[in-house]
C-alpha cells in the first residue's frame, strides 16, 4: 500500500552507469522490472530499498522524499532470489523473526502469523525447517516473513527462478492472486519475459541501467519503443529486416529489394523523404501465404520444431536470414520445402536508422495485432 | 532531541548539555570510515608493540657481547657495544655455516621427498574407494603425534638392537644414530616420515580443488590419466603446490626437537642444524647477544625465501 | 556415429533407485531428448551412456557392441556439460586441440582442424585468448566445439542451454539443430525444458522417477500421453487436469469433481465408460488451447462455466485462469473482452478430452 517514484535517480559504479532513472509506481500497482541479466534492475532494486544511495536525484515513498531514509525506515519488504531463509528455524520462526527483532508483543505476533498463514496456507507446513520443505513451500515461507511486517510495498527479485517451470507457472499467477487480494504494492524483478510480462500491471524494461520502456504489457508486446525491446521482448524473437522506408508513400523496401510493403498509409510530412529503417514482424504474425498478403517472404524451410499448440519454422529467407514464423496447430514440412510466409501491412513495427520506433508518437501507426 | 527550556524545572542547577552541537565522538561516527579507525587502532597498537618491540630488541641486542652472567640487566647491553663485530664473527664461524648447510642439505632432500610422496599420494584418494576415510586417517596420524615423542620413537626404532637392525638383519655395532654419515640420513627419515602427510593434505585439498567436471571431460576427450594430471591438474594447483613448499622450506629452519631426542646434534655437529646450534649457544654458553645476531640473519634469510614465494604466487593468481 | 542400446539398466546408489529397468533404443544419427524433472535419473542414465557411472545391472552398447569394460577415454563420447567445464586456464586454441594433442594427432593437422572448428563456432577471433575470459555464450560454443572436434561416435549434452541468456538460448536452439545435421551425430540432450526437447528432439524420452514413462516423437508425446505424468509434464500452459468419481446417470457416464459439480460425458466417445464400476477415480485432461468461450459447438461437448480470476499474456497469448468449483482451468483464448471477475461460459471439446485412471496415472484408451 504504497507509491513509489524515482526522480532523475543516477549511481555511477565502477565500470557501470546507472540512470537516470524516472519511474512512477502506483498504489496497489503490479509492476514488473525486466531486462537481461546485469542490465541494471537489481541496482534499482536496491536504490528503491535504501541498500544504496543514489549519487543524484529522489526517492519517494508515499509522495514523502525518502532518498536518505536508511532502509530499515522504509518499510519495504524484500523477497530474495534465494529465499535468504534460516536454515536451522522453523517456518514459524523464520516467518516471526522480523517480529521478534522489532520487540512485537508475543500475542500480536501470533495473530498476525496466523493471518499470514491463511493468506499464503502455510499452516500446515509451518513446523517444518525449510530442508524438509519442497521448493514451493520454502517459497511461501519467504513471501511470509515478508508479508508478515505488513510492510508498504514488496521488492520481489526474481523470486521464483529456482522453482522448476511448472511449479513457476503455478506459483506467479499465485503472486499475482496474493497481491490483488492484499492490494499490495509490488515490484517484481525477473530476466524471464514470460514472467513479468505475464502478470505485471505495468512493466519498466531495462537497458544499460536506463529505463527504454514503461507500460502495460500489451504496450510492450505491441508496440515496443525500440528495436532492443522488441529483440528481447517475446519468444522466440521477433525478425528483423533491413531496408529504406519512404515517408511520403509510407513503403518500405527490404535492402535486397525482394520485399516490397506498404505499411503505413501515407501521411502528410512537410518534407517527405527516405530514411534508413529496420522493420520488425513477430513470428506469429507470419501465415503460409496463398498469394494476396501485403508483404511476402520466400524461403526454405530450415527446422520445423512442434510444439503441440504451435509450430515454430524457421526459413532461409532471400537474403540469407533466417526467419522464424510460428504457425498455430501442428504443421509438418519436409525440410528443405519451398514456402511463402505473408504477413499485413498492420503487423510490422518500424525502427528507424537509430532502432527506435518511427513514427515516435504511439498512437501514429494502427495498432499491430 | 532538542533541549526544551520550558521542561526544564526552574529552579534547579543542571545544565542539560547543548546535544544540538555534535560531540567529538559523533563527529567521529558522521565519518564511517574514522570510525572504523578508531575501533581497531587500540588493537593494532598491541600488535604493533607485541611484534615490533621483541624485534627492536634483537637488534639491540644483536650489537653486544651481552649475556645473562654479566650481571647487568639487558637494557644496558650498551655498555659491551660493538656494532657489526658480531656479525662479523658469523661470517667466520665455521660452526654456524655448517650448521646451516645441514639445515639446507635437510631441506633440499626432505621438502622435495614429502612433496612427491605427498602428490602422489594425493592422487590415489582423489577417487573414491572403499575404506578411504579410514586411510585417510591412518595417513594423517603421524602429523599429529608431538615431534618429541617422534624423536624418541626414531630414536629406539634405530638403536643398534633395535627393530630396524633386527629386521635387516643387521649387527648390532651397526649404528645409524652414532655414525657421522648416517645420523643425518635417520633424522631425514624421521622428518619424511612426519611431515609427508601435511604436504598429502595440503595437496589433497589443492587436488580436490581442481573442479571434476574438468577432469571428467578431460577423461571424455581421450586425454590418459598421465596427460590429464600434467595438463589439467597441475597447472590448476600451482598455487597450492607453492604454498605447501614455502610452508615445508621455512618450517625446515626450525626443525629441532627430532634432532635434539635423537642425536642432540650428534655425533659432534654432524647432524647440528641452526635451531639446534642456537639452542646449544643459548643455554649451554649463554652467548645471547650473538644468538640475537644469528636469529636476525636467518629471519632475514626466511623473509627473502617466503617473499620470493609469495611473488611467484601473486604471479600465477594474476594469471589465473 | 553410432546407435545406443540400453537394456534393462539400472542403477542404484545405496538405496536409493536413480534408474529403474530402463529400456532405450536410439538409432543411428537421432537426436534424442531425455525429459524430465530434476532428479529422474536422466542424468545418471546419460553418465552411464558417457561410461562416468557403471549401471548396477543391465547393458549399455554402442552399435550393439557392450563397452562396459571400455576406459572412458576410448568410449568416443563427446560430452558438453551443464556448466561446461571449460579448462579456463588454457587458451582457447588449447581447449580446442586438447582431444586432438592427446591423441598424437601431427601439429599441422591439428592446426587445420582447430582453426576449421573455431570459424564453424564463431570463436575464431578469441583463439590466442585464455579461455577464461570468454563469455558465457563463448564458452557454450567452444564446450561444443572441443567436444565435436574430436569427431565422437556419440554426443551428449547436459542441459546445455539452462544458464543462457534467452535471446542466445533461443539462437543456440536453432543452432544446435544445424550442428547436429552438420556433424550427423547421435545426439543425446539432457533437459528439464519441455518446450527445448519439443522443439529440438527426434524422439523424446520422457522419465520420472528413474522409470521411463513414454519414448515417442515430440507430437506424440504432446497428443497422445501415456499417463497423466507425462501429460502433465509436456506443453506450456500445462493441460487441464480434473478429478473426479466417475457416476452412471441415465445410462451415461458422469464425473463427480465434488457435492455440487459434475461433469457430464455424454459424447459417445465415453460411452464404454459406464462399463466401468461407479466410484472409480478418473482424471479427465484438456489441453487449455482447446477450451473455447461460448455456446458448444458440437453436442458431446462438455458445457462449463466459471469465474475468471486472473488473465496472463504470454506472448500472443492469453491465458485465463477460471476457477470452477474449486477447480482451476486455463484457457488459452483469443477473446479480448475477457476480463477478471467476470462469469464465463466455456466448453471443453469431448474429441480433445483424454481420461486417465486417478489411481494408477495411465491413459485409459476410449
Amino acid at each position: 500500500m504504497a507509491s513509489i517514484s524515482l526522480s532523475n535517480v543516477r549511481k555511477n559504479y565502477p565500470k557501470f552507469d546507472l540512470g537516470p532513472i524516472d519511474l512512477e509506481i502506483k498504489d496497489n500497482e503490479f509492476f514488473g522490472v525486466f531486462g537481461p541479466p546485469s542490465c541494471g534492475k537489481t541496482s534499482i532494486l536496491k536504490i528503491i530499498l535504501g541498500l544504496v544511495s543514489p549519487d543524484e536525484g529522489n526517492v519517494f515513498i508515499n509522495g514523502a522524499d525518502a532518498t536518505d531514509a536508511r532502509a530499515n525506515e522504509r518499510n519495504i519488504a524484500m523477497v530474495f532470489q534465494n529465499l535468504a531463509l534460516f536454515p536451522h528455524m522453523t517456518g514459524r520462526d523464520n516467518i516471526l523473526f522480523p517480529l521478534r527483532e522489532r520487540g512485537v508483543p508475543v500475542e500480536e505476533a501470533e495473530k498476525q502469523l496466523a493471518r499470514v498463514s491463511e493468506v499464503l496456507h502455510i499452516s500446515h507446513i509451518i513446523d517444518k525447517t525449510p530442508d524438509k520443505m519442497s521448493g514451493g513451500e520454502r517459497q511461501r515461507i519467504a513471501l511470509g516473513r515478508a508479508f508478515v511486517r505488513d510492510p508498504a510495498g514488496f521488492l520481489l527479485d526474481e523470486p521464483i527462478a529456482a522453482l522448476d517451470a511448472r511449479l513457476r507457472e503455478e506459483m506467479r499467477v499465485e503472486l499475482k492472486r496474493l497481491q490483488r487480494e492484499g492490494n499490495h504494492t509490488f515490484i517484481y524483478v525477473s530476466h524471464d519475459e514470460e514472467e513479468v510480462l505475464g502478470i505485471s500491471d505495468r512493466v519498466a524494461v531495462v537497458e544499460d541501467g536506463c529505463v527504454a520502456q514503461v507500460g502495460t504489457p500489451d504496450e510492450i508486446y505491441d508496440r515496443p519503443s525500440s528495436i532492443y525491446v522488441a529483440r528481447i521482448v517475446g519468444s522466440p524473437p521477433m525478425n528483423f529486416i533491413e531496408g529504406r522506408f519512404s515517408t511520403a508513400t509510407g513503403e518500405f523496401v527490404s535492402a535486397d529489394s525482394h520485399l516490397r510493403i506498404e505499411i503505413a498509409p501515407p501521411h502528410v510530412v512537410d518534407n517527405p523523404r527516405v530514411i534508413d529503417a529496420t522493420i520488425g514482424v513477430r513470428p506469429e504474425n507470419l501465415a503460409v501465404s496463398r498469394g494476396n498478403s501485403d508483404g511476402t517472404i520466400t524461403g526454405t524451410v530450415l527446422s520445423v520444431e512442434p510444439l503441440g499448440s504451435f509450430t515454430i519454422i524457421d526459413v532461409a529467407a532471400f537474403d540469407g536470414a533466417v526467419i522464424k514464423a510460428r504457425l498455430p496447430g501442428q504443421i509438418t514440412f519436409d525440410d528443405g520445402a519451398e514456402i511463402r510466409l505473408g504477413f499485413p501491412g498492420s503487423a510490422v513495427h518500424l525502427f528507424d536508422a537509430d532502432g527506435r520506433r518511427y513514427p515516435a508518437a504511439p498512437a501514429a501507426l494502427p495498432e499491430a495485432e | 532531541m532538542k533541549y526544551d527550556a520550558a521542561t526544564s524545572a526552574p529552579g534547579t542547577d543542571i545544565v542539560p548539555p547543548n546535544t544540538d552541537a555534535p560531540s567529538f565522538l559523533q563527529k567521529i561516527a558522521r565519518d564511517k570510515q574514522k570510525l572504523g579507525v578508531c575501533f581497531v587502532l587500540p588493537t593494532i597498537l598491541l600488535l604493533l608493540f607485541i611484534v615490533v618491540f621483541p624485534l627492536l630488541m634483537q637488534i639491540y641486542l644483536s650489537m653486544s657481547w651481552w649475556g645473562p652472567l654479566d650481571g647487568t640487566p639487558w637494557y644496558k647491553a650498551y655498555e659491551s657495544f660493538n656494532f657489526f663485530e658480531q656479525y662479523l664473527y658469523l661470517l667466520e664461524d665455521e660452526r654456524f655455516w655448517g650448521s646451516l648447510w645441514r639445515t639446507l642439505l635437510i631441506m633440499l632432500v626432505c621438502v622435495p621427498a614429502e612433496f612427491l610422496l605427498g602428490l602422489g599420494l594425493a592422487y590415489l584418494f582423489i577417487d573414491q574407494f572403499p575404506g578411504r576415510k579410514l586411510f585417510y586417517s591412518i595417513l594423517l596420524v603421524p602429523m599429529m603425534v608431538v615431534p618429541a615423542v617422534v624423536g624418541l620413537m626414531f630414536f629406539l626404532l634405530f638403536q643398534g638392537t633395535g627393530p630396524v637392525n633386527d629386521m635387516f638383519g643387521l649387527p648390532p655395532d651397526f649404528s645409524w644414530l652414532t655414525d657421522k654419515d648416517r645420523a643425518i640420513y635417520t633424522v631425514m627419515i624421521a622428518d619424511i616420515w612426519q611431515w609427508t602427510p601435511l604436504m598429502f593434505l595440503i595437496l589433497l585439498a589443492g587436488m580436490l580443488g581442481v573442479p571434476r567436471d574438468q577432469l571428467l571431460a578431460a577423461q571424455l576427450l581421450g586425454g590418459s590419466n598421465f596427460q590429464n594430471f600434467r595438463k589439467i591438474i597441475l597447472p590448476r594447483m600451482r598455487t597450492v603446490m607453492i604454498i605447501a613448499l614455502v610452508l615445508r622450506s621455512v618450517e625446515m629452519f626450525k626443525i629441532f626437537d627430532l634432532i635434539y631426542i635423537m642425536t642432540k646434534g650428534g655425533p659432534g655437529v654432524q647432524t647440528e642444524t641452526i635451531s639446534v646450534y642456537i639452542y646449544k649457544l643459548t643455554f649451554a654458553d649463554l652467548e645471547w647477544g650473538y644468538v640475537a645476531a644469528i636469529g636476525l640473519t636467518i629471519l632475514i634469510a626466511l623473509s627473502v625465501l617466503a617473499a620470493y614465494g609469495l611473488k611467484a604466487m601473486a604471479r600465477q593468481t594474476e594469471e589465473a | 556415429m553410432s546407435s545406443i542400446q540400453i537394456r534393462n539398466t539400472t542403477k542404484q546408489f545405496g538405496a536409493l533407485t536413480a534408474v529403474d529397468n530402463l529400456n532405450l533404443e536410439i538409432e543411428n544419427g537421432e537426436f534424442v531428448a531425455l525429459l524430465g524433472p530434476s532428479g529422474c535419473g536422466k542424468t545418471t542414465t546419460m553418465n552411464m551412456i558417457a561410461g562416468m557411472e557403471h549401471p548396477t545391472s543391465g547393458q549399455i552398447l554402442f552399435d550393439g557392441e557392450d563397452l562396459s569394460d571400455t576406459r572412458i577415454q576410448d568410449r568416443g563420447v563427446g560430452f558438453v556439460f551443464q556448466n561446461y567445464a571449460i579448462f579456463t586456464h588454457l587458451s582457447v586454441h588449447k581447449n580446442l586441440s586438447y582431444a586432438l594433442e592427446v591423441t598424437r594427432v601431427p601439429p599441422s593437422e591439428i592446426e587445420t582442424r582447430v582453426n576449421a572448428m573455431a570459424r564453424r563456432m564463431n570463436i575464431e577471433h578469441r583463439l590466442q585468448q585464455k579461455a577464461s575470459t570468454l563469455s558465457v555464450n563463448e564458452m557454450q560454443k567452444l564446450a561444443i566445439g572441443r567436444s565435436a572436434i574430436a569427431e565422437p561416435r556419440i554426443f551428449l549434452l547436459d542441459e546445455p542451454l539452462s544458464n543462457l541468456d534467452s535471446v542466445f538460448r533461443a539462437y543456440m536452439r536453432s543452432e544446435l539443430k544445424v550442428l547436429q545435421h552438420e556433424f550427423k551425430q547421435t545426439m543425446v540432450y539432457v533437459t528439464h525444458d519441455q518446450i527445448e526437447a519439443m522443439s529440438l528432439a527426434d524422439r523424446i524420452a520422457v522419465i520420472d522417477k528413474g522409470v521411463l514413462q513414454q519414448f515417442g516423437d515430440p507430437l506424440e508425446v504432446y497428443n497422445d500421453p501415456s499417463n497423466v505424468f507425462v501429460a502433465n509434464f509436456i506443453g506450456s500452459p500445462s493441460m487441464n487436469l480434473i478429478e473426479g468419481t466417475l457416476a452412471v446417470s441415465e445410462g451415461k457416464p458422469e464425473l463427480a469433481l465434488g457435492p455440487l459439480t459434475t461433469i457430464g460425458l455424454d459424447d459417445m466417445r465415453f460411452a464404454t465408460l459406464v462399463e466401468r464400476s461407479a466410484g472409480n477415480r478418473l482424471v479427465l485432461g484438456v489441453r487449455p488451447e482447446f477450451i473455447y468461450t461460448g455456446a458448444k459447438r458440437t453436442a458431446g461437448d462438455i458445457a462449463l462455466t466459471g469465474v475468471i480470476d486472473v488473465i496472463e499474456r504470454i506472448g500472443p497469448k492469453k491465458i485465463a485462469h477460471v476457477q470452477m468449483g474449486g477447480f482451476e482451468i486455463r484457457i488459452n483464448s483469443d477473446d479480448p473482452d475477457l476480463r477478471p471477475g467476470q462469469q464465463v461460459e466455456f466448453c471443453l471439446p469431448a474429441s480433445k478430452c483424454l481420461l486417465f485412471d486417478a489411481d494408477t496415472g495411465n491413459r485409459i484408451r476410449i
